[in-house]
């Protein structure tokens, strides 16, 4: 054997590309597969994040103008009147869904004060789970990408490792060339899963403040009006 | 929903696109070249030799730097076959060797016979080997001394008149000892072939060629070989192979238990000491994958280590500087 043709197959052997391209087109196909369901995962939860920061500053902005018109001492009245048709905002809906209630009540000649109470609380409730509901929906996905990513990219990990030692077993050759690209691409796996975890973790923790924020500025604002109302009751009668 | 979609498929694509053209691709680490001298226990059929040239290089039949160096020492010409870097089935490349020496003024043999026998063209290389050195010349030069010598041999026959100088020869020769030393142990007997030195003819020994001054003097592109030799055209012999795996072989035991011996190859890497001792811990370059692997690989490790130190031409030491062994019982 030369050693001329040592050096020559030494400097052959890693020629192969390692970019992450060929990484992603050499994996098996069970690491694909995670690798792709992990892309995805990425792009739906970033999208949720877009989403759901966008749509918490508009409610932001639309309680802030909501409050100001309502304790500005505008008769309840005129505002029901200019709101009932489409009400802009959570809050708006509560304002209006508690007026309208008041209304109707009052028009039909409601006998019982302690009753009317009641209903109006009731249709605040019902109109603070809806609107939290609205708020909250598809936090959960963050969550479950956010624990399960890793998770997900580790069974790629292992999945590929495994595929490679066996490779290995059947080759018969421990040499670190063959090892190494095997493993490495299945360490991408892992590498996607907390790609798609971390912002997505950090994310929901972000979010989901800010949405227990904006319920609970609902939610006081429910009280505060339901007051005002129970005031109304008791002095009408 | 659909405005945030949009921003996050978008913003995945652009992030993919910049990983692809902006991250760098992975960079190998740096290794030094190793000039590794193969022994293997398997038998070998060709010797091994190392040309000066590059290992990016093509391999070609005939190396670069092989002319300037064969003017700068002799020693290749009594070894025809190994300046070839592909030894196997090429015998066009002997006649190059032969060639120079009588028609090129070579260094000692032919120069003489220039001057003593006025037809100093070798225009019957051959022939006039034959009838002169039948008187004396010829039972002394043994059997089978290679063409280049036969060459040189052909016109002092001629002149004939003193062949009694055969003894003499020696003298000239010690300025090229390497021209036997290399491959055949035997051809020593050749050197005393060179009949009549003549210190008057001094003149006509010497080389009339240009120096080219170092043998990378050489016009041609670089050949393919080993970067770093700086003897270029020292070769380990097969019988020096054979002494470095006879002396490891001694020590080195099948481990106990192999069920099927066929399977047992390892690779093992050292360095060597000048004089011959081994040099911090053999490597393990390459063991079978199986129970037994990393026995038998310590094994081959222990044996290099116990029979040390070795016993190798020491002018070859850039040959043996760094051995990589290959341990194969099948042979």
């Amino acid at each position: 054997m030369n050693p001329a043709d040592v050096g020559q197959a030494a400097l052959d052997a890693p020629a192969a590309s390692l970019s992450l391209i060929t990484l992603f087109l050499n994996a098996h196909i069970v690491v694909k597969c995670v690798m792709l369901g992990l892309g995805f995962a990425s792009i739906w939860s970033w999208a949720i994040i877009v989403d759901k920061v966008l749509l918490y500053g508009r409610v932001k902005r639309q309680i802030d103008r909501f409050e100001k018109v309502f304790w500005s001492g505008q008769s309840l009245e005129d505002l029901y009147r200019s709101l009932s048709s489409r009400p802009a905002s959570a809050m708006a809906a509560l304002f209006v869904a508690a007026m309208r209630e008041w209304k109707r009540s009052f028009e039909a000649g409601a006998r019982s004060p302690i009753g009317l109470q009641m209903r109006i609380d009731r249709v605040l409730d019902v109109t603070i789970a809806r609107e939290s509901e609205r708020l909250e929906s598809r936090l959960l996905f963050l969550a479950t990408v956010g624990s399960a990513g890793p998770f997900i990219g580790l069974f790629g990990t292992v999945w590929g490792i495994m595929t490679s030692f066996q490779a290995i077993a059947a080759s018969k050759n421990t040499s670190l060339a063959v090892v190494a690209p095997g493993i490495a691409e299945a360490l991408m796996a892992t590498a996607l899963g907390l790609i798609a975890a971390i912002p997505a973790v950090i994310a929901y923790n972000k979010l989901a403040s800010s949405s227990g924020k904006i319920t609970g500025r609902l939610e006081g604002f429910a009280d505060e009006f339901s007051a005002i109302l129970s005031r109304q009751i008791d002095e009408r009668n | 929903m659909r405005t945030g979609l949009i921003t996050s498929i978008i913003a995945h694509l652009l992030i993919i696109f910049w990983g692809l053209f902006a991250l760098p691709d992975t960079k190998p680490f740096d290794t030094s070249s190793v000039e590794a001298l193969p022994v293997e226990l398997v038998p070998i059929s060709d010797l091994t030799s190392l040309q000066k040239g590059k290992k990016t290089a093509e391999v070609k039949d005939k190396p670069s730097p092989n002319k300037p160096a064969e003017k700068d020492s002799p020693k290749p010409a009594p070894t025809p076959p190994p300046p070839k870097p592909t030894p196997p089935s090429t015998p066009p490349p002997p006649k190059a060797d032969p060639t120079p020496p009588a028609p090129k003024a070579e260094p000692t043999p032919p120069a003489p016979k220039a001057e003593a026998t006025p037809p100093p063209t070798p225009a019957a290389p051959e022939k006039p080997a034959e009838p002169a050195p039948a008187p004396s010349p010829e039972p002394a030069v043994a059997p089978k001394p290679p063409e280049a010598e036969k060459v040189a041999e052909a016109p002092p026959p001629p002149p004939a008149p003193k062949p009694r100088v055969r003894p003499t020869p020696p003298t000239p020769t010690p300025p090229k000892p390497d021209q036997t030393a290399a491959a055949k142990p035997a051809t020593p007997t050749q050197s005393t072939t060179d009949s009549k030195f003549d210190p008057d003819k001094i003149s006509a020994l010497l080389d009339r060629q240009k120096p080219t001054g170092s043998t990378q003097a050489s016009q041609e592109p670089e050949s393919f070989g080993a970067e770093e030799a700086r003897n270029p055209t020292a070769m380990m012999s097969q019988s020096e192979l054979d002494a470095l795996r006879s002396q490891v072989q001694r020590c080195w035991n099948l481990p106990v238990g192999w069920t099927d011996p066929r399977e047992v190859t390892v690779t093992i890497r050292f360095k060597l000491n000048q004089d011959g001792t081994v040099n911090g811990t053999p490597s393990i370059e390459q063991y079978p994958a199986s129970n037994y692997g990393t026995v038998a690989a310590e094994g081959a490790v222990r044996a290099v280590l116990q029979c040390g130190p070795y016993q190798l031409p020491a002018e070859k030491y850039d040959q043996w500087s760094e051995v990589q062994m290959r341990f194969s019982p099948q042979g």
